[in-house]
């Protein structure tokens, strides 16, 4: 019992060196890479998450600003847009005043011609008419000289009457 | 059970291989290796990363001894970690024997002696692969005079190891057998819980625990 068995002894060192190989091989060493490859995973797997979160905050940070940029942007267009239709307007207006003044000027002016115009007919008729009227009268020819002073004295007397 | 007087005769030769005796001891270790690597190839099959109630035992052995390495030898000597799991397994398996009815290899000396110096070397070889010749000077520290006694003291550990493991596990038989001889009914069952199966355990957890802080003394302490 207490008595050194040898053989006993040796078979048993041999059995716990070779039953440490076969456990280390089949067992210990399988698993333990194992629950490190996946203690890895896990790790990269959480590292990865905490990338895309940061990714994803960054662009949806960018798009704000490119939304608040836009927005701007857009307002900036029509403000343009508006401003320069009122300048157009204004201009529009403006030119059509103008031209209304210039129509307006050119009727005067046609206006005022036609006037001269009708006033010298007017006064080559009368004078015609008053020679007539006056050789009629006078029953005779007059001299040259007769003739411009009573056209004169009548075309004045006409002038005084149109005024 | 086994009665008394077997269990005081010691391990029976079962049969012998050129005139070699090969004892009870050696055949039941046997079995035990045989389940374990029967254990071992079935429960580590088609590891997965979401792990099943197999795997989940697989688990906790190995990441428990794991952590009762690393905690008590230091995270560098994690790679003790196969070598005390086998030491466990095997006493462990080893001491439990007995609640089948075999009688437990470890309550014979030649057994546990041979893991004791298996110990004794493990400590001296990886003391002197860490350490160098400084170890073997560190035998005549603190004063020249000491060297006897330290020496005594490294050759007591295998011994120790060994007769602690034999007599608790022997006595725990011989205490069975009597128990058994006296209220066959029962009370046998209740003794068997404690002492084959609690005190296998604590024995195999205080061999390795004394393993594991006797290595870790030899190799890595810098006095």
């Amino acid at each position: 019992m207490l008595n050194l068995d040898p053989v006993t002894f040796i078979i048993m060192i041999v059995n716990l060196i070779v039953l440490y190989i076969l456990l280390r091989w089949l067992f210990f060493k399988p698993v333990n890479n194992f629950l490190e490859k996946r203690r890895q995973k896990v790790h990269d797997d959480l590292d990865n998450a905490q990338r895309d979160r940061e990714e994803a905050q960054r662009l949806l940070e960018e798009h704000r600003q490119l939304v608040a940029e836009n927005k701007q942007e857009a307002a900036k267009i029509i403000d343009n847009a508006v401003r320069q239709a009122d300048m157009r307007k204004e201009e529009i207006i403006a030119q059509a005043g103008q031209e209304a003044a210039a129509m307006l000027e050119r009727a005067k002016a046609e206006i005022a011609q036609e006037q001269v115009k009708v006033m010298e007919e007017l006064r080559a008729d009368i004078s015609n008419l008053a020679v007539a009227v006056a050789e009629k009268m006078l029953a005779r020819n007059l001299t040259a000289q007769d003739q411009e002073a009573i056209f004169t004295a009548v075309l004045e007397e006409l002038e005084s009457h149109a005024n | 059970m086994s009665s008394l007087d077997e269990v005081l005769e010691g391990a029976k030769t079962v049969f012998t291989v050129f005139g070699l005796p090969i004892t009870e001891s050696v055949v039941n270790t046997w079995l035990v290796m045989a389940v374990l690597i029967i254990l071992a190839i079935v429960l580590r099959r088609n590891l997965q990363m979401y792990p099943d109630k197999r795997q989940n035992i697989v688990e906790i052995i190995v990441e428990g001894l794991t952590g009762l390495v690393t905690s008590t030898m230091g995270p560098k000597n994690k790679n003790f970690t196969p070598f005390i799991g086998t030491v466990f397994l095997l006493i462990a398996f080893s001491n439990i024997l007995g609640i089948f009815g075999l009688r437990s290899p470890t309550a014979d000396f030649s057994v546990t002696f041979a893991y004791g110096i298996v110990t004794f070397f493990c400590i001296h070889f990886f003391a002197l692969k860490a350490k160098g010749w400084s170890y073997i000077k560190g035998f005549g520290q603190p004063f020249i005079f000491l060297l006897p006694i330290n020496i005594i003291g490294e050759v007591a550990k295998p011994f120790s190891l060994g007769m602690r493991l034999f007599g608790n596990l022997l006595g725990g038989s011989v205490i069975m057998a009597m128990i058994s001889g006296a209220i066959a009914i029962f009370v046998p069952a209740v003794a068997s819980i404690y002492f084959d199966l609690f005190s296998g355990f604590l024995q195999s957890f205080i061999f390795i625990m004394l393993t594991m802080v006797f290595i870790t003394i030899a190799k890595d302490d810098d006095d």
